[in-house]
């Protein structure tokens, strides 16, 4: 059997069901090798029991260096009790073990709990300046054009619907952890096949969205006769947009990694880095319609 | 919150400075540790690292020796004072429980 790869779509507070998720895998006989920003690949193996530990830090950043000393500090804390590192996926770090008298890594649910509302925090940190530029592009659109359907306006609800899902779902585990944590001192317990499900479902309800609107506008602005090369141009761009947020990724990964530069640097780097590609597929799709109408 | 500013400890906060009476490592705080609860308590590996860095940044806790990766840690004058007041406050909880809760127990056995 080869190698298999999932989509890791799991909030901050779902870290549970991610880890109940990648231990039910592991008694299929399905053992995660690695994980990266949007992938988990895992390598098949006789089924038994693993168990796996999906943590957050203190003071979670996706911009942070994993190299820095306090996390080879913190690695090194759970090397020596027995918790082998696999790797990060955004905030989440996850470890593993088959030795069953292993401590747990966070055996202190506050704590726990005030890592993921961190996390869930600097995701809406994330989120901030794309929502206050879509709403920036609409608003502009809607002042020069009179009108408020636009792509722009279509992220931005895309966008918002999102993070209304991931808002209302997060404030509701925050609501029930709280009174959990009051109550019995415990975080509540997450059924990873629910989560998973819901996710699926989430994710593939606004891919569906974006590739109707992208159908639709399609069919609308572009003349009869001509839609087959509109199709085959938006598939190019398509291609051309994901390989580049591919390479993107990549160097960033490197740079964030090898150079182990300050949280600020990265900070610099990635912004960056997300305005060159803008820049970039905005003369792609100008030097596209020069080519098409000339 | 006040357990946030370190006024009331946790178990696990307690028995981290306590273990740090002495001289020690993160392994050996853990060891320590389930050694003076009776194996009652256990501190994993990451909450250890989270909860040390707070009592060093709080001025608790100081680092003492650093051999490469492996670093030791002593509790300070104002950890030693916290642990104190917390030690009087639980003191005093059992005393003035004890005239209510003794009796019922005995009652119960």
């Amino acid at each position: 059997m080869s190698k298999k790869y999932v989509m890791v779509n799991f909030f901050p507070h779902e870290a549970d069901a991610l880890k109940n998720y990648l231990e039910a895998r592991a008694l299929e006989g399905w053992k995660l090798d690695k994980l990266g920003n949007f992938f988990l690949c895992f390598s098949p193996c006789t089924p038994h029991t693993i168990r796996y530990c999906v943590e957050i830090m203190e003071r979670p950043s996706v911009y942070a260096s994993n190299q820095t000393p306090e996390r080879k500090g913190y690695r090194e804390f759970c090397r020596e009790a027995g918790w082998d590192y696999l790797g990060c996926s955004g905030y989440f770090h996850v470890f593993c073990t088959e030795s069953p008298e292993a401590i747990e890594v966070e055996t202190d649910p506050e704590l726990r709990f005030q890592h993921i509302v961190q996390a869930e925090n600097g995701n809406y940190k994330l989120m901030l300046p794309l929502v206050i530029l879509l709403a920036a592009l609409s608003l502009a659109a809607f002042f020069e054009k009179g009108t408020l359907l636009t792509s722009n306006t279509f992220c931005l609800l895309l966008m918002a619907a999102a993070c209304l899902y991931s808002g209302g779902s997060s404030l509701r585990w925050k609501n029930k952890a709280a009174a959990s944590l009051a109550a019995d001192g415990v975080l509540p317990h997450s059924d990873w096949k629910r989560v998973r499900l819901k996710n699926r479902i989430w994710t593939f309800g606004l891919l569906a969205g974006a590739a109707i609107y992208t159908i639709w506008i399609l069919a609308a602005t572009v003349p009869s006769g001509y839609t087959a090369y509109a199709a085959l141009a938006f598939a190019v761009y398509l291609l051309i947009f994901f390989l580049l947020m591919f390479l993107f990724s990549r160097v960033l990964f490197w740079l964030r990694e090898k150079r182990a530069y300050s949280k600020n640097t990265n900070i610099a780097l990635y912004w960056g880095a997300a305005l060159a590609s803008a820049v970039l597929i905005c003369v792609v799709i100008f030097v596209f319609f020069c080519w098409f109408f000339s | 919150m006040a357990r946030e500013q370190f006024q009331n400890l946790s178990e696990q906060m307690y028995y981290i400075l306590l273990s740090l009476w002495e001289e020690q490592c993160g392994a050996d705080i853990s060891r320590r540790v389930i050694e003076l609860s009776r194996g009652r308590v256990r501190i994993g590996p990451g909450t250890l690292y989270t909860l040390l860095g707070r009592f060093e940044e709080q001025k608790i806790i100081r680092q003492t020796v650093c051999e490469g990766r492996k670093r030791y840690y002593i509790i300070t004058e104002k950890g030693r004072q916290m642990l104190i007041t917390e030690y009087r406050r639980l003191q005093a909880l059992v005393r003035e429980g004890a005239p209510y809760l003794e009796k019922e127990e005995n009652q119960n056995e």
